[in-house]
């Protein structure tokens, strides 16, 4: 049967939304809107709740004008880093999925057959091992995602302590300019110093 | 020929090298000798095989084809290579095609890129590149060849043009076409005479330099879409190089590699982390369905209230496009209880093919019920292709407390750089050349590497799963409860 038109629509509109994580928890619904509104127009923002204690990502749906838009976006942002709220971790965006959203309608009426499976009935063992197997697959998830925000933490350590080198070796640059040191060792040497 | 002199400084002495079949090609010099094949390290390598080439700072191999192989009087071994591009190098360019994880595009046309004479030490393996093309001048590929193969190609690519074509054009490389293709399947398997006008000293003459990929995952890309008139190319000269042990070091960086790159690619169409059995439909039964509900307050709050009861469970391994409402109604027909539900968003990181519900019962003895009975016996879902449904208790975010833990987002305390725009809520492209820009490149290549990691996981979990799910008995449907 055909799924029904509300499908239709809502394939659309999913086709138009761009899926965005890696973004800070300080962004708000208002950030995102002035931040996209740069590349079109904006119909809507929504982000996906965080239910659990363990989950570790934090992301919206950018929901924008036409397919185009969206496409066009999730395309520049993948070539160059687009920072939202903070430096320098860039967002990234993909093209949204039916299954990311929350208030889907049904595809097509369809009915769903579920029955209860007798212990002694050969399935049930497999039914239990496809359970555990479940159950390890969560457990390594997890893990992957706890290696991921070490790795995420080790990185931003070591940029902060770039930085902060950095802006050490500018803070030098600019008191030895302040104070005369500069200009008197351009005197000394016999070269010209120029203002930046 | 002799064996490699150890006393040739280009290469360590380790490796050996004997040539094979002379080729019959007279070139203008008569002091240029050609071959048809030579053994390098254990090796033999033809006319029109298609070569790695590595050298020491490049993060991954190029892949060429052998369309030359001569040695110079001075005793230099050389040979000519007509270059395979990856998508990924070639990306600028590809804006809207799609292509496949392991496919190359055979370079055609004139100009930089199209080939180079490099010493024959260079090549650091065989690889198996099968030639897809239609062409009516291309031998079809079996089955077992297209499995056995590492790439495959049924496209050129245009140095000039910059233009990616399904046209194979006579001669590539001053080379006849027919060398390109795949072998011919009976006598001869390779053409020996080389038949190309360019006269050997002229060759010689050209310098010989490397092609600089366009793009690597995750570096640099600004760059050479600034650069989008020019191919980018980097004239250096290639040294000989450390031979490399294919097995270890390839078969790693290889798979990473072109998974990074198509990952890279399909990062900007689709999303990331979806094996095909996503989307795949079951044939469904229709029906109308019944449950009608009365109006209720919204699901935070009900959440809320369900939590300090105790009585909200978690659904497991359901049919990802599942919606809220079919799981309501799978609840109302395996427990005979009305509960609300609500489908789990999927995020990048959640396991494909498991969807999750989080079904809010009226209380705690519902929902221990529920639990006991899934956990006694066993719920199938689903005719042709069932499944176990699950259930738990999960632990749920506290509302208060924790925001997620964010990294990334630096901050200076005091004054401005001079190079730097507004560190504060503005949202913008960060500029190369600036220290943001590095560093913002570090985290791009970072998160790439952890998408390889997810995809590498979810491929091992969804086979494992294939695997326990092919022993499931199929019954026809039988009485529900």
């Amino acid at each position: 049967m055909e799924p029904s038109t509300e499908y239709a629509a809502f394939e659309k509109k999913v086709k138009k939304t761009i899926y965005l994580d890696n973004l800070s928890p300080l962004v708000t619904e208002a950030v995102l809107q002035t931040a996209f509104n740069q590349f079109g127009t904006v119909n809507n923002v929504q982000f996906i709740p965080t239910h659990f204690a363990s989950s570790g990502v934090y992301a919206a749906l950018v929901e924008m004008q036409s397919v185009r838009q969206a496409d066009e976006i999730v395309r520049e942002m993948d070539d160059s880093p687009f920072m939202i709220s903070g430096m320098p971790r860039p967002v990234r965006a993909q093209k949204a999925q039916i299954e990311m959203f929350d208030d889907r309608p049904k595809k097509r009426q369809r009915k769903i057959v579920c029955r209860w499976v007798d212990p002694s009935h050969a399935n049930f063992e497999v039914a239990k091992k496809i359970k555990n197997l479940t159950k390890k697959h969560a457990a390594e998830a997890s893990f992957l995602l706890e290696q991921q925000l070490a790795e995420e933490e080790k990185l931003h350590n070591q940029q902060s302590e770039t930085l902060k080198a950095n802006y050490k070796k500018y803070e030098l640059i600019d008191g030895a300019q302040a104070d005369g040191t500069a200009k008197r060792l351009a005197t000394c040497y016999e070269t010209k110093l120029h203002d930046f | 020929m002799a064996p490699l002199d150890k006393s040739n400084p280009a290469v360590p002495g380790d490796i050996k090298f004997k040539w094979g079949q002379k080729g019959r090609r007279c070139g203008k010099d008569p002091r240029m000798h050609y071959y048809g094949s030579f053994t390098y390290d254990d090796v033999e390598y033809s006319l029109y095989d298609s070569v790695y080439m590595w050298s020491e700072d490049q993060p991954s191999p190029n892949i060429g084809k052998i369309v030359k192989i001569y040695e110079t009087p001075l005793q230099k071994k050389m040979v000519k290579i007509v270059w395979y591009f990856r998508p990924a190098e070639v990306k600028t360019w590809l804006k809207g095609t799609h292509f496949l994880q392991n496919e190359l595009f055979l370079a055609s046309g004139e100009g930089r890129g199209l080939s180079n004479v490099n010493v024959l030490e260079s090549i650091s393996g065989k690889c198996n590149v099968v030639c897809t093309s239609k062409d009516e001048r291309n031998p079809q590929a079996t089955v077992e060849e297209l499995e056995m193969s590492d790439y495959v190609f049924y496209r050129t690519f245009d140095v000039k043009e910059c233009k990616l074509s399904k046209i194979f054009p006579d001669k590539i490389a001053g080379v006849e076409v027919g060398n390109y293709f795949n072998p011919k399947p009976m006598g001869s398997t390779k053409v020996t005479a080389v038949k190309d006008e360019n006269s050997l000293s002229g060759e010689l003459k050209v310098r010989t330099f490397w092609r600089f990929p366009a793009k690597d995952a995750g570096r640099r890309p600004g760059s050479s879409s600034s650069a989008s008139d020019s191919y980018p190319i980097k004239k250096r000269d290639v040294y000989p190089i450390k031979k490399r042990k294919l097995r270890d070091v390839m078969a790693a960086d290889e798979r990473n590699h072109t998974e990074a790159q198509s990952k890279v690619e399909e990062h900007s169409k689709r999303p990331k982390v979806v094996p095909s059995e996503w989307f795949k439909k079951f044939p469904w039964e229709e029906r109308i369905t019944g449950s009608e509900w009365f109006n209720q307050p919204p699901w935070k709050e009900r959440m809320q209230k369900a939590k300090e009861i105790g009585s909200v469970v978690l659904l497991e391994n359901l049919f990802p496009s599942f919606t809220s409402s079919e799981v309501e109604d799978i609840v109302l027909d395996a427990f005979n209880i009305k509960a609300s539900a609500k489908m789990i968003q999927q995020t990048a990181d959640s396991r494909p093919d498991n969807g999750q519900a989080l079904v809010i019962f009226n209380s705690k003895e519902e929902a221990d019920f529920a639990l006991s009975e899934l956990r006694t016996k066993c719920l199938m879902i689903g005719g042709q292709r069932p499944r176990p449904i699950f259930g738990s208790r999960p632990s749920l975010k506290e509302p208060d407390n924790n925001q997620p833990k964010y990294f990334g987002h630096l901050a200076i305390d005091r004054r401005q750089w001079v190079n730097s725009k507004n560190v504060g809520s503005a949202s913008h492209y960060a500029q190369p050349n600036t220290i943001t820009f590095e560093m913002a490149m570090e985290w791009q290549a970072l998160q790439k590497e952890s998408e390889l990691s997810w995809d590498a996981l979810f491929e091992q979990h969804a086979k494992e799963m294939d695997d326990l799910k092919a022993l499931l008995i199929k019954d026809p449907p039988v009485k529900k409860i």
